[in-house]
């Protein structure tokens, strides 16, 4: 008889196929066994998202301070007080406070939960913008107009060589960063009608912008094909180990694959049979 | 409508009418066919990706790092490979890695890619590694971390209090570790760590990303912030290459490249059909020209070699 632990890969294994199985049925047309896996998916994410902040927030961070060392006063460090630890209501009962909205009449009571998270986020995420990311990238954007060096490089490359191309690229790196940076300014700038010199600005800049959203969706392409690309090598091509045996991804997926056609050939077939009875 | 449409119209709209399952089937074998064949693709690693690898190849062994694990399952196809290829480097160099993640999905599947590489390379948790595990805050935590990194994990994954730690004797924030590697899925990740902690705390920092993030990650590269940077799974192979442990990332470039050229054909062959439709048949040509020469150029370029 197989062992639990076997028994536990083997049934593991057939849940993945299962589930990307699942997923990937979509593309066909919708259908009970996506929406099966859907649902199941909602479920165990919402179910996996609740215990896991009990233990890495509630617990940890109130709970377990308030009620052994705030009321009880057990394991208190020598650098903590209790009147500190006690202070961890006023956290406790903004959180309680988050409840009051499931109600029509207590609902305003969650805005003052929700002000205090929005207001001591916004604060962190203003200052670490304006430190770590706005005045660096103003920095590095205060640029010479030519890269120091590059026309003399591109000068000494050999004439129609891959050498040149880069050193022409390399020398107008710059001015085109500076265009760029001005021109997708401008078109951003609403205070003045994009007309003359400003409108043909403005739509440079608009040509940049669509140049960086196509490099976006260039990238974004690129890792939904690698996406895929995982899923179709854990189903084709990979082993998984079971105890003593390399069971064959492959051969679950043809057997998994086979048992939901036939389910949804079957479900269709019925659909198709029930579907002019329910429009007469 | 009885109007007969001619010969070159009628088959012009069947194939701008074609079902959308053909182009999923077609992408499909563009991707899956070449797993079959054992080919593999060489490239030349570009000036981030040999930055990220020197940042990392000049540390001296004993090093203490902080990785910063923000990824989970959705992601697993480029960062799984990239974490692989960061561990195994690291490891390899002799260097302490101290391991966190801001994701709670990804809490599980980071912890098994971390003991799964250590374990294959004998290292001992707690000394040559640890894990943090995962800590709800984003952005506070993060600027928590970097001014005290014990206050926000008094205990590891395993439950162990940090003072019994060796590899964190020293560290009392992220500012006494010598590189921040962030492998990032997006938020909160390399952008946050970059604005809450490299610059406001002088972090040396790189980072590895998937393709998605790169484009927003390369100003801060250009500007110094990144020391280094590796963005998607075609530059994760490349770095799998340059530190000679070739997995996921060498073995799936073939069909990688070529789903990106069936995807590139039916955009080119949308278009070809949309300026025939129309009448416009320069477009077309000039289409047909440009479409055929980068797709002649890039199998020179592929057979000629790097």
């Amino acid at each position: 008889m197989m062992p639990f632990a076997h028994l536990a890969l083997l049934m593991k294994l057939l849940c993945q196929v299962f589930f990307t199985l699942a997923v990937l049925s979509f593309l066909y047309r919708d259908n009970p066994i996506y929406r099966f896996a859907e649902h199941f998916f909602v479920g165990v994410a919402a179910g996996y998202w609740i215990v896991l902040q009990f233990h890495t927030v509630f617990l940890p961070k109130l709970w377990t301070p308030f009620v052994q060392k705030g009321l009880m006063g057990q394991g208190i460090a020598p650098e903590e007080s209790r009147f500190q630890i006690l202070l961890l209501a006023i956290p406790g009962a903004l959180g309680l406070l988050m409840f009051a909205q499931f109600s029509r009449n207590t609902s305003w009571l969650a805005r003052w939960p929700m002000a205090t998270v929005i207001g001591s986020f916004s604060g962190l995420a203003i200052i670490g913008f304006a430190q770590g990311d706005l005045i660096p990238q103003i920095q590095a954007n205060v640029l010479p107009i030519l890269r120091p060096g590059s026309l003399t490089r591109l000068g000494a490359a050999p004439a129609f060589s891959t050498e040149q191309l880069w050193a022409f690229l390399d020398a107008t790196s710059y001015p085109i960063l500076t265009i760029g940076v001005i021109c997708c300014l401008i078109y951003f700038f609403f205070s003045t009608e994009h007309r003359g010199a400003t409108g043909a600005a403005a739509m440079v800049g608009v040509w940049f912008l669509m140049v960086s959203f196509g490099a976006s969706y260039g990238r974004t392409v690129a890792t939904r094909v690698s996406l895929f690309l995982e899923r179709a090598t854990f189903l084709l091509i990979e082993k998984t180990p079971v105890g003593g045996w390399q069971v064959r991804n492959a051969a679950v997926t043809a057997v998994v694959a086979a048992a939901m056609i036939v389910f949804l050939v079957w479900y269709f077939r019925i659909a198709r049979r029930e579907a002019p009875a329910e429009t007469q | 409508m009885n109007g007969r449409v001619s010969g070159r119209e009628g088959w012009i709209r069947r194939l701008e009418q074609v079902d959308r399952r053909v182009i999923f089937v077609l992408m499909g074998l563009a991707i899956i066919l070449p797993l079959y064949t054992g080919w593999s693709l060489q490239q030349t690693p570009t000036k981030p990706v040999q930055d990220f690898h020197a940042a990392l190849e000049t540390l001296p062994p004993g090093t203490k790092i902080f990785i910063a694990d923000d990824w989970d399952p959705g992601s697993k196809a480029e960062l799984e490979t990239a974490a692989v290829a960061v561990l195994t480097h690291c490891f390899r160099r002799g260097l302490r890695v101290i391991d966190a993640t801001q994701w709670g999905t990804g809490a599980i599947i980071v912890n098994d890619t971390l003991e799964r590489v250590a374990r294959s390379m004998g290292k001992t948790y707690g000394e040559d590694y640890v894990y943090l595990g995962f800590k709800e805050g984003r952005e506070v935590v993060m600027q928590a971390a970097a001014e005290n990194l014990r206050g926000v994990y008094p205990r590891d994954y395993r439950g162990t209090p940090v003072a019994k730690l060796p590899i964190l004797e020293g560290i009392g924030s992220l500012r006494d570790v010598a590189l921040l590697v962030s492998v990032s899925a997006g938020y909160p990740g390399t952008k946050e760590w970059v604005q809450q902690v490299q610059r406001r705390f002088n972090v040396p920092m790189i980072a590895i990303c998937n393709g998605v993030s790169e484009p927003e990650y390369q100003p801060y590269y250009n500007s110094g912030q990144l020391r280094g940077l590796v963005g998607g799974l075609a530059n994760i192979a490349v770095y799998e290459r340059l530190i000679g442990a070739e997995g996921f990332g060498t073995r799936a470039m073939v069909a990688q490249s070529s789903g990106h050229y069936m995807l590139a054909a039916l955009i080119l062959a949308g278009n070809l059909f949309f300026a025939l439709s129309r009448r416009r048949t320069l477009l077309a040509v000039a289409i047909a020209v440009a479409g055929g020469g980068f797709f002649l150029w890039t199998i020179v370029r592929i057979l000629a070699g790097p």
